[in-house]
């Protein structure tokens, strides 16, 4: 069942032309969803819409058919969303359970310790001990990709939303991170929507939905 | 509570920076505060002191310090109220652009914090505690470094040497005279806080009313 929806979607920054156009699609739960598309094709800005950082120009986006505009969209990204942006947007200075646990302050997520919740996350993640304690900037870019997955899984949301989760990866590292995005789709019945330039992450995609001027769709 | 205070100890650099920053921008007005009453009660008791020499007066009047301060100090009501109207510009002057540029050191922080859902109000409530906990610190070391050097700050700026300072000594009560003036660190520092208090609540708005994405992008 669709529980994410948008309808007649069109974004366009300032005085520019249309990015995205009279858009309309269905979300459903435990799938993947690929944006493929060429740079500035509007994907980026499709996941921003749908996480509630920005708004359409024109038409809905709907979460469990009301609108985004009519909810607390602070309270729907924080408890319902797991974002996992193009350059990771960590914060530099804490170190990665850090980074952990302040995502699960931000969205109340309640567990018994939440110091080792976030380790056993990391461990789950393949993120040791020894470079769960240092600061993120000095993690590789493979490393904070799997903070910055293990953060925006953390509080057990609905819909991840990644943005190019494998752009900056090596072959190894991709496989590992769409391995991870996978099960957590099938397994938590999550629903995940990946911007990707990557024919390997649209392969494991359940639908893929082509980003152009006038987006249309396979399936 | 616990989060602001990770926020704050993952950042120790700059807040020492800020920190010092804060401490140079409190401490002058309230060491020339309390130099003000200093000279006031030295020029009192030299007052004092002129019309028990009578005829010895010049002997006093070698020390030209005297003669400086009454330029500079005795002016009664008129020095004071420059005092504070010096106070008041400097804090507005100095310590909202410090407040601002403190706001935007905790723009990308901020920026993803939004992102990840923490709410305007929330963000702007970070800051301000925040803020209150570094600006208190600064506080804190402000009062403790002129309780440290108001004398000889004062006695510097008023020309007192130690000869003076023994005639001076010797024939009046100086302990009341040269003590710290609660009136002078009223005065400075809660000017001092309270445009601190108002600048940073108004940049913070500044931050946590902006667009996450705007806000982590400029911050990159």
């Amino acid at each position: 069942m669709a529980f994410l929806e948008i309808e007649n979607l069109s974004y366009k920054y300032g005085h520019g032309d249309l990015v995205i156009k009279n858009m309309n699609f269905s979300f459903e739960a435990g799938k993947i969803y690929a944006l493929l598309g060429a740079s500035g094709a509007g994907k980026t800005t499709l996941l921003s819409l749908l996480a509630g950082l920005d708004n359409p120009v024109e038409g809905k986006i709907l979460h469990n058919g009301v609108e985004l505009k009519k909810i607390n969209r602070d309270r729907y990204r924080a408890k319902y969303i797991g974002m996992v942006f193009q350059q990771f947007n960590l914060l530099h200075r804490f170190n990665a359970i850090d980074n952990i646990i302040m995502a699960m302050e931000i969205s109340k997520y309640k567990v018994e310790n939440r110091k080792q919740y976030a380790i056993n996350l990391l461990e789950s993640l393949g993120i040791d001990e020894k470079k769960r304690h240092r600061k993120v900037i000095e993690l590789s870019g493979g490393e904070q990709q799997r903070v910055a997955i293990a953060r925006a899984l953390s509080h057990k949301p609905e819909i991840i939303l990644a943005d190019e989760p494998t752009g900056s990866l090596d072959e190894a590292n991709q496989a590992g991170i769409i391995e991870i995005l996978v099960k957590s789709a099938k397994e938590d019945n999550r629903c995940i929507i990946i911007s990707t330039h990557s024919r390997d992450v649209a392969g494991v995609a359940d639908k893929i939905i082509a980003i152009e001027r006038i987006p249309y769709i396979n399936k | 509570m616990k989060s602001i205070f990770t926020g704050i100890s993952k950042n120790s650099m700059k807040n020492i920076i800020y920190i010092i920053l804060l401490i140079i921008a409190f401490m002058p007005v309230s060491l020339l505060m309390n130099t003000y009453f200093i000279g006031q009660g030295i020029v009192s008791g030299f007052d004092v002191l002129r019309e028990s020499y009578g005829d010895n007066w010049n002997l006093l009047s070698q020390h030209s310090w005297l003669f400086n301060i009454r330029v500079i100090i005795l002016s009664n009501m008129t020095s004071l109220v420059a005092m504070v109207i010096m106070q008041i510009i400097l804090s507005i002057t100095i310590l909202p652009f410090l407040q601002y540029l403190f706001s935007l050191s905790r723009g990308y922080e901020i920026g993803v914090m939004r992102a990840l859902g923490l709410g305007k109000g929330k963000a702007w409530l970070r800051l301000l505690a925040e803020n209150i906990i570094l600006t208190s610190t600064a506080l804190a070391l402000s009062l403790g470094l002129t309780i440290i050097f108001y004398k000889s700050f004062a006695f510097s700026l008023l020309g007192i040497d130690n000869e003076t300072k023994q005639i001076l000594d010797a024939r009046l009560d100086t302990e009341n005279m040269y003590g710290l003036n609660s009136e002078a660190l009223f005065y400075a520092f809660s000017t001092a806080i309270a445009v601190t208090l108002v600048s940073s609540a108004l940049c913070n708005v500044l931050i946590s009313n902006s667009a996450p994405l705007k806000l982590i992008q400029k911050h990159k």
